[in-house]
């Protein structure tokens, strides 16, 4: 029979465009302390996006086949044109020949709206402050307090209110964000139908400002640790300071690539080159609490309140801090691969990527500041340590190599039944030069009760009063091996069923880390059943089972992880600096289980997903290279219910379950809803150490190192998230869609301590010392919602034109213990305890000598208000994400042609 | 012309032990498309719009140019009885008899290069999953109004998938769609970053079907400032960006897994404040937790940057 004609085909839309108004109103909530509103337009609503009032184009599209009578093709696209996240995507080409496109696209990313600084940039990197706010704040920090002359402690107690009252208000109102802007150019060839190449150029420039914490010395404390506290405070070199980081990246990448395939093999070629140009590789920024740089202070006893027998000294304090920003670099990668099949059974594939990477951006000086100075060749303190030349080097001429290969076997030797072997390697070789440093970090480089002047750099027999050391630094070069073997066998048993087992092995070599080789040890299972061609049961199992050889932490003195071993090199006055049963969890003995099961089931009208996974990793295991006996101070039931044989994580763990499930109730209105419920729960173990002498050991003045200070926190985050929608599809013209979302999260770090809190007798050798401010506390609960709730209606007027209302509404509510408090200040600080602190209603923390000290209420933030008065001369943005509550209306109009 | 109908018939690189049904069926049983089209107008009239109706309708070999025949297989028998899906060699979807393996051999034997060649053996490909549970051939995507307004997905040309991304992909990892909601996240929801910026569902040698070599290249590919190489280098930075960061959303600042100072608390059990449990007044605690001052902890290339302070 012959078939009849085929009917006419319809003309083809070329495209669509869409247009109309938009319109954004809302508030941002949350933090009655500002005195001032946020603009939801700059809040975490638009982290990401650009919604504003007015004309939008959020979509348009065209397509032009056989332009002008040829074969080719032209396909443009673009996405929320003239807005800060808008996107454009043009393609020519011949279908199935080649293809030339050109995308360009933009991201905003929005960081905070409630910023506040006092810095000002006068040229790029360059940040900096008015000489008489300057002034004021470094008279306030160094001479003025109730009843001078003033000690650091007076000051921490006088500054805070000052700067909150009468320095924050005066600052500039900033939102720090980048925006990247990238396009790329492709264009692609199918030489023959086997052989392809390919060519891409991208240029992105990522390009504004986020926040940045600096310091101008080594610790924002120092102030109140680094001098006799009867010092009367001349100058104080604690200080720090969050700014804007300026951000002017160019990220160019090019990739070439060719493929050729035959009917039993195919290779492919390629080349990618990446190269960051950063155009402003450091940060120059003035120190708000010095007007100059100075110099190391010492005082005679008796002087300044210097008290005892030893000279008094504070350390040296720079005007302007700089710190080295991202450096330029560029990456270079081949790669090479293949796949053929070997008769007709079995096919192998490789690939082989070797890659190098390059820095070599100029090295800044040890210091900003000038009045710290290096020996000259007689020993005398005489070259600024602002000097290059002091450094072994101009730059780093940084180098790594790696090489990653990927051999895998693929063989079918009877029907439904494939096996598999793979084998991957994995190197990454540091290979760039190593020398010594002298690092300055900044006040310790003087702050030595025992020292007549600054002490000298790199010199490692003296020691600064809070107890570091100053000495040259030969940077080591980490890199890494890492092998994995693989087989498995799978068995398709029917269709959308199969089995899966298998074994994979990892062995793991480190330079310059703890675990230099591990090896672990993995089997896993999978099945899918399909009993029927719409349920489909899918589970998946693996246990792993990781074990270093040893761990060696350098830092631990030698120290093996036994108990006994610790008391009696304790007992020897011997402190290592890391405490020889700290693991870090990325090299320590692991035990891991996973396991994942998923339901699908789809009928016609009804589908139905649900799964559940666990994953549980298991870092507190006995023997090995952990201690073999429990570390806990506490003997019998307070140990045995918890023991630990490390320090560091010992357990995390996840459950989730979830479920979407969708119903057509009729060919017009489907409905859909989804839930996933998820925890996380993670829990480490710390030791408070600080560091003794031989001569006073045991928690005494010197220093404590004891179980009895043993901790631990649990952090545990619980997530809900339910969706629920209607789609209304009537008469082939109406179309409505709504539906409404809630992320709920919350967080907890729970701490507490684990020893014995009776034991405060001075010389105590397991004295208690989680006291005060250094107790082991929960910290608030971390709460946030994302609500959204949209309605979408679209009516088809005519076959080419289609109006659409859209209403979005969008709810954000977040208390963040971070940064729910944040000013530019530190909000209202308060000591520990009792001393009554200008500018702040009241005290926050009771109890400077309990384990369990409370705080007072906070209007905004219930029991929390931030600030650290041994760190009172820092100040910061105020950055924070707000809640908020936004609302938009969209009216377009969708024209198809 | 022998040489043609060896191209048409024999099977693909990617499946020699798993040929395309229609292997070894002789020319004759081959109808053409022209017989096709004479009930089946309404299928072409969509398919012929998509980008694989516009290069199959300028073949550029034999196996193309079988049109319709060359994914269905030789029509002969269905036309001799008159129609029935029963007689269709390769049909697609759940309700085929044909085989997994079956069905996607027909497609691996034009698209077993590029992206796909590293299929054999993939995580998908071994948990029995099909190129229809994901692709649709006879149109293009429609994009449906309710994930429209739920996800922007990035543009593309690729119009041959049932959903626009992520939804495609979340239809199965929805542990993944809860994350995507979360405070802390990527431009996934804003359609600036997907899932196959990163993966590559067709397969990689690489772990996760990453389609970089490791997760640090695979970050790295948009966070180049954080390369280094870096004068002072943090090992476990080096290593692996997933030993802090949970790529996928969290509601941790920075898409960290646990919040500061506890995800440096974890590691640093050494001395002095990291293992101080101060109160969330501490200025290691509030704000930026612990980069308030270590701001550089991805690396450091200033010469006094060994605490990463600068």
């Amino acid at each position: 029979e012959k078939p009849a004609p085929p009917a006419p085909a319809e003309p083809p839309l070329r495209g669509s465009v869409e247009f109309g108004v938009r319109h954004v109103r809302g508030d941002v909530y949350g933090r009655p302390d500002l005195p001032f509103a946020p603009d939801p337009i700059t809040s975490k609503f638009n982290e990401y996006s650009d919604y504003r009032s007015g004309f939008v184009v959020p979509r348009f599209s065209a397509n032009f086949d056989d332009i002008l009578g040829s074969k080719n093709y032209v396909s443009l696209q673009s996405q929320s044109t003239f807005y800060k996240n808008q996107s454009y995507l043009a393609t020519f080409g011949r279908y199935g020949k080649f293809k030339i496109q050109f995308r360009y696209d933009e991201t905003p990313h929005t960081y905070t709206n409630t910023s506040r600084s006092l810095y000002v940039q006068t040229s790029p990197g360059v940040y900096v402050i008015l000489p008489a706010t300057k002034q004021i704040l470094q008279d306030r920090s160094s001479t003025v307090c109730a009843t001078p002359p003033c000690t650091a402690a007076q000051i921490n107690i006088s500054l805070p209110g000052f700067i909150a009252a009468q320095v924050v208000p005066g600052e500039n109102f900033i939102v720090p964000a980048i925006q990247r802007k990238a396009g790329t150019g492709l264009a692609s060839w199918d030489i023959t139908p086997d052989w392809n190449a390919s060519i891409l150029f991208s240029r992105e420039n990522e390009v504004g400002t986020r926040p940045i914490g600096l310091l101008f010395n080594p610790s924002p404390s120092a102030s109140a640790s680094s001098q006799s506290s009867g010092v009367f405070n001349q100058q104080s070199p604690g200080t720090g300071a969050e700014v804007p980081e300026p951000i002017d990246y160019f990220n160019n990448t090019v990739k070439v690539m060719a493929g050729y395939g035959k009917k039993h093999w195919g290779v492919q070629l390629g080349y990618t080159g990446s190269f960051l140009q950063n155009n402003i590789n450091a940060l120059l920024f003035d120190n708000p609490f010095a007007t100059a740089d100075v110099p190391v202070l010492t005082f005679a006893p008796g002087a300044s309140g210097c008290t005892g027998a030893a000279r008094c000294s504070i350390g040296a304090v720079p005007a302007r801090g700089q710190v080295d920003l991202y450096p330029g670099n560029h990456a270079h990668y081949l790669n090479f691969a293949g796949a053929f099949d070997l008769g007709k059974y079995v096919r192998v594939m490789g690939t082989v990527n070797p890659g190098w990477l390059r820095q070599n951006d100029a090295f800044l000086p040890y210091s900003a500041n000038s009045q710290i100075f290096f020996p000259d060749s007689t020993g005398a303190l005489t070259i600024p340590a602002t000097t290059l030349s002091l450094l072994p080097a101009a730059s780093l001429n940084g180098q790594k190599q790696t090489l990653a290969m990927n051999w895998t076997l693929i063989a079918n030797p009877v029907k439904n039944v494939q096996f598999a072997a793979k084998y991957r390697h994995y190197d990454y070789n540091n290979n760039t030069p190593v020398f010594t440093l002298m690092p300055i970090l900044g006040d310790t480089i003087g702050a030595n009760a025992a020292a007549t002047a600054q002490l000298t750099p790199g010199d490692p027999t003296v020691t600064s009063g809070s107890g570091s050391t100053q000495t040259t630094l030969g940077r080591s070069n980490p890199g890494f091996n890492k092998k994995t073997f693989e087989v498995s066998g799978d068995w398709f048993l029917a269709k959308r069923s199969s089995v899966k087992v298998g074994w994979e092995g990892e062995w793991f070599d480190r330079t310059h880390r703890d675990a230099a080789h591990s090896f672990e040890n993995s089997v896993f299972a999978a099945a899918d059943l399909s009993p029927h061609k719409d349920l489909l049961f899918r589970f998946a199992y693996r246990r792993s089972n990781r074990k270093p050889d040893m761990y060696e932490d350098e830092a631990s003195a030698g120290l093996e992880c036994d108990p006994t071993a610790l008391a009696t090199a304790r007992t020897a006055g011997i402190f290592p600096t890391d405490h020889p049963c700290g693991r870090r969890f990325d090299e320590a003995a692991r035990l891991l289980n996973r396991a994942d099961a998923t339901l699908q089931y789809n009928l016609q009208k009804f589908t139905f997903t649900g799964g559940f996974q666990t994953i549980q990793a298991d870092y507190n295991r006995p023997g090995g290279t952990n201690s073999a006996t429990p570390l806990n101070f506490l003997t019998g039931a307070a140990a045995t219910t918890g023991p630990y044989y490390l320090y560091g994580a010992l357990k995390d763990l996840s459950y989730i379950y979830s479920f979407d499930a969708s119903y057509a109730l009729s060919p017009e209105v489907s409905l859909f809803a989804e839930y996933t419920h998820e925890r996380y729960h993670k829990r480490m173990i710390s030791r408070n150490r600080s560091p003794f002498a031989t001569s006073a050991p045991f928690c005494s003045a010197g220093g404590c190192d004891s179980a009895n200070n043993d901790w631990e926190s649990t952090y545990r985050d619980i997530f809900d998230t339910y969706a629920a929608g209607v789609d209304l599809y009537l008469g082939k013209k109406v179309y409505l869609t709504t539906y409404y979302s809630l992320s709920a999260g919350k967080g907890n770090v729970f701490s507490r301590f684990l020893g014995d809190p009776t034991r405060l007798t001075a010389g105590d050798p397991d004295k208690f010392v989680l006291l005060g401010t250094s107790a082991a506390l929960p910290y608030p609960e971390t709460t946030t919602r994302i609500h959204e709730l949209v309605a979408v209606f679209k009516f088809k007027l005519t076959k080419n034109l289609m109006p659409k209302l859209e209403y979005r509404y969008q709810q954000f509510d977040n208390q963040d213990f971070q940064t729910s408090p944040m000013t530019p200040y530190m909000g209202c600080i308060s000591p520990a305890t009792g001393t009554a602190v200008i500018g702040c209603p009241v005290r926050q923390l009771t109890g400077s000598t309990s384990p369990s000290p409370t705080f007072t209420a906070s209007p905004f933030y219930p029991g929390f208000v931030v600030g650290d008065t041994s760190a009172a001369r820092y100040i910061f943005l105020g950055a924070d994400q707000p809640s908020y509550r936004v609302h938009v209306f969209t009216a377009t109009l969708e024209y198809r042609f | 012309a022998a040489g043609e109908r060896e191209q048409a018939t024999k099977s693909p690189p990617a499946q020699a032990a798993s040929q395309p049904k229609s292997a070894g069926a002789a020319d004759g049983d081959y109808v053409g498309t022209e017989t096709c089209l004479g009930c089946h107008e309404d299928q072409n009239r969509r398919y012929k719009n998509t980008v694989m109706g516009k290069v199959m309708a300028r073949p550029r070999t034999a196996l193309e140019a079988r049109g319709c025949e060359s994914c269905h297989g030789p029509g002969r028998a269905h036309v001799e009885a008159g129609g029935s899906k029963e007689t269709i060699p390769i049909r697609f979807g759940k309700d085929s008899n044909n085989s997994i393996e079956e069905q996607n051999a027909t497609c691996l034997a034009c698209h077993a290069r590029g992206n796909r060649l590293f299929w054999k053996g993939s995580p998908h490909e071994s948990r029995a999953m099909a190129c229809v549970d994901c692709h649709q051939v006879k149109q293009e995507i429609q994009r449906a109004v309710s994930g429209d307004v739920r996800y922007s997905a990035p543009l593309t040309e690729n119009k041959g998938v049932k959903k626009s991304q992520p939804e495609l992909c979340l239809q199965c990892h929805q542990m993944r769609r809860a994350q995507l909601q979360r405070s802390s996240h990527m431009p996934y929801r804003e359609g600036k970053v997907t899932c196959t910026s990163c993966h590559n569902p067709h397969g990689t040698p690489n772990p996760k079907q990453l389609i970089q070599s490791t997760t640090n290249e695979n970050c790295l590919t948009c966070h180049t400032e954080r390369r280094g190489p870096f004068l002072w280098e943090h090992p476990p930075v080096m290593e692996n960006c997933a030993n802090c960061h949970e790529a996928h959303g969290t509601n941790n600042p920075q898409l960290l897994k646990v919040r500061m100072p506890r995800v440096c608390d974890t590691c640093h059990v050494a001395s002095r404040h990291p293992t101080t449990p101060t109160l969330l007044n501490a200025i290691r605690d509030f704000n930026r937790g612990c980069t308030n001052c270590h701001s550089t902890l991805h690396g450091s290339n200033h010469p006094s940057g060994n605490k990463f302070l600068r």
